[in-house]
């Protein structure tokens, strides 16, 4: 996560001084308007560009990235698009309240259900490791155990 | 007499995300262009020819130079972070889930 950000940070500068690498020629002074523009303003004005469209790149892409990398990790639930729902053939339907309350507060609690069993995963197999480690044994959970009947 | 064998497996559940998807290796590759554009404005006084070497540089010069240099310390930063970042994310995870990062797949179960 830290190593995307500071990647958008690093665009977010770069874009910024894209930006003033434009406006630098007239803010120092060194190109006068009304007049033909020097090849010291032509450098600066076309690298400035092409670094803010650089910058602004860097950005896009380190922020879609850490998105990406947080609805992988299960925190951060993508939106998904509304569907049209098809229309009621006929007659009254009956409205389940109690059901569409209890699928709703599954979809909120399914990211804690999951973050809770990858942490007792995590452990279960640290500990696992130890133990095989401690004993000069393979994981118990790793491996093949047979049952003799 | 010979009593049946039964054989029960069990497979650990691990789930690993990558630690460079794609969207990383864009802004990996705008972080190099960042690079390349900062040694070209520290470089263009003198590659485009309105910059004499040994003479006086005025204030336009010193804009670009500094500033070039600058977009490249920025640059360079931000890729050492992101590789020493993915290095030890990789290298903190167990080593039979390494083999993820280098694969194509992007979970193993």
């Amino acid at each position: 996560m830290t190593r995307r950000l500071v990647g958008a940070i690093a665009g977010g500068i770069v874009l910024l001084t894209g930006a003033w690498l434009v406006l630098a020629p007239f803010g120092l002074g060194f190109q006068r308007s009304g007049k033909d523009w020097t090849d010291e303003t032509l450098t600066d004005v076309w690298t400035g560009i092409g670094l803010g469209v650089v910058g602004l790149i860097a950005i896009v892409a380190f922020l879609a990235a850490l998105r990406q990398h947080l609805v992988e990790r299960g925190l951060v639930t993508p939106r998904s698009r509304p569907v049209a729902e098809p229309q009621p053939a006929a007659g009254p339907v009956q409205p389940a309240p109690q059901q569409a309350g209890r699928s709703e507060l599954d979809s909120l609690i399914a990211p804690l259900i999951t973050a809770i069993t990858e942490d007792i995963n995590r452990d279960r197999q640290t500990a696992n490791n130890g133990a095989a480690h401690a004993s000069g044994r393979p994981a118990p959970g790793s491996e093949s155990k047979e049952q003799s009947l | 007499m010979t009593l049946p064998v039964t054989t029960v497996t069990t497979v650990n559940t691990v789930t690993t995300v990558k630690a460079v998807n794609g969207r990383d290796k864009l802004g990996i590759f705008a972080l190099v262009l960042m690079l390349l554009g900062g040694a070209w404005l520290a470089a263009a006084p003198f590659i485009v020819g309105y910059q004499s070497r040994g003479g006086h540089w005025p204030e336009g010069t010193r804009n670009e130079f500094f500033v070039g240099v600058g977009i490249m310390a920025v640059a360079v930063t931000a890729l050492i972070v992101f590789a020493a970042n993915a290095l030890a994310e990789i290298s903190h995870r167990p080593a039979h889930v390494r083999h993820v990062d280098a694969g194509d797949a992007g979970y193993v179960d």
